[in-house]
């Protein structure tokens, strides 16, 4: 089964758009951290509650048509799984 | 009338300082420095002669220089740096006196200003230009920032630029700018009228002097800056004068690593700094000349204007 993952800490981070990147501040550790529109899409979607790779997998899907430029969101569940991990090293989002 | 501090004698001043001691305002900090010790009246006497005397009866910070009430004393003439009579650093040698000065004040900004994002950086001014020069020791910042402040750059700071939490300008603070090494012969060449005060040598960051402020920026040191470029400088020999654009995203992160209080400051700091990069460009500078310097920043105050000019259009 996979594993399901959370915020780290609710109201957490905060978020900025600048150019094509975001900078995610995590209000616990003082870190900033510059990340792509895919990590932003799965911090809110993990907002409303927890998930696994496959749930944000199909959440990145439907949101890409979103995508302001008109590009295309691609995200395979190893990748998301990547994603996450690299969020977790950061104190971002941890397993449940 | 206020009294500055180069209206006073020489020897009335030593002697003031090193009995009652003196307030000196810098920007809106007012310190009472006392001190015995001759290279510490000198250099006050001669680097911020232009610099007001404040209400002898308040000030923000109390520090004095003096020889170390310890037994130490005896065995090496050394110099202690007091705050509030306690003592935040080893001692140094004697001759260092008027750089731990120097260092002392800043360390009392860095650690007590916190209604500033506080940040290692220069912030000078022209026309309306507002341009923060954050960087690492070695960038060649302040001999950058030395040698535009000789050519009607305004002088805001050196070494710290206080931005305001709640309104993101920059809150001047205009004192001697330091000089390490190369850069002293570098500026004197530059700059032969410039004032520098002694060099002193062996200090942990080598040999040391200070230029002193120019007075139109000690006499503006109420009026705030709006910062509207973010420019990190590096030195390279040889090269060309070059501006590259840095994405914002990326010059948020640096900013916040030349932040001294970033962490202490939270969510305010964060928010300070998102503020100001929403409202500046900012770019990576190597330069291998100062004449080619001093020409890519003009070019950045007629950008500037021109796009005051489009606004208000």
């Amino acid at each position: 089964m996979a594993t399901a993952w959370k915020l780290a800490h609710d109201e957490a981070i905060e978020c900025r758009h600048w150019d094509d990147e975001w900078v995610v501040y995590n209000k616990l550790t003082g870190d900033l951290h510059v990340v792509d529109a895919r990590a932003i899409l799965l911090l809110r979607r993990l907002e409303h509650g927890p998930a696994d790779a496959n749930d944000l997998a199909a959440a990145l899907r439907r949101a890409s048509p979103a995508m302001a430029d008109g590009s295309m969101i691609d995200g395979s569940v190893s990748d998301i799984e990547a994603m996450l991990e690299a969020m977790h090293a950061c104190t971002l989002v941890e397993p449940v | 009338m206020t009294n500055l501090v180069g209206s006073l004698q020489a020897h009335e001043f030593a002697v003031r300082l090193s009995e009652s001691g003196i307030v000196i305002q810098t920007g809106r900090f007012a310190t009472r420095i006392r001190s015995p010790i001759r290279s510490v009246a000198e250099g006050l006497h001669s680097l911020y002669a232009d610099f007001p005397l404040a209400d002898p009866d308040f000030a923000d910070f109390h520090i004095s220089l003096d020889r170390p009430r310890t037994l130490r004393r005896w065995v090496r003439k050394q110099v202690q740096f007091y705050f509030d009579g306690r003592t935040p650093f080893k001692p140094l040698p004697y001759a260092q006196a008027f750089p731990m000065l120097e260092w002392g004040l800043n360390w009392c900004v860095a650690n007590h200003a916190h209604r500033y994002l506080i940040l290692h950086a220069a912030a000078i001014e022209k026309d309306g230009c507002g341009v923060i020069l954050p960087a690492p020791p070695g960038s060649g910042k302040s001999t950058l920032c030395a040698a535009l402040v000789t050519r009607g750059w305004r002088l805001l700071s050196d070494e710290l630029a206080l931005l305001d939490i709640d309104d993101g300008t920059v809150a001047p603070l205009a004192r001697p700018v330091s000089l390490k090494n190369r850069s002293i012969d570098v500026i004197r060449e530059f700059a032969p009228d410039a004032i520098i005060g002694p060099v002193v040598h062996d200090t942990s960051k080598g040999s040391i002097a200070h230029l002193r402020p120019p007075r139109a920026s000690v006499v503006r040191a109420g009026e705030r800056m709006v910062p509207a470029c973010v420019v990190f400088p590096k030195w390279a020999q040889g090269h060309a004068a070059e501006l590259r654009r840095v994405p914002r995203a990326r010059g948020a992160l640096r900013l916040a690593e030349n932040a001294f209080n970033f962490p202490v400051l939270g969510e305010l700091g964060f928010q300070a700094l998102a503020r100001m990069v929403d409202a500046t460009q900012c770019h990576d500078f190597v330069y291998g000349s100062l004449e080619d310097a001093i020409g890519t920043f003009a070019g950045l105050v007629r950008e500037r204007a021109r796009d005051c000019e489009l606004v208000s259009a």
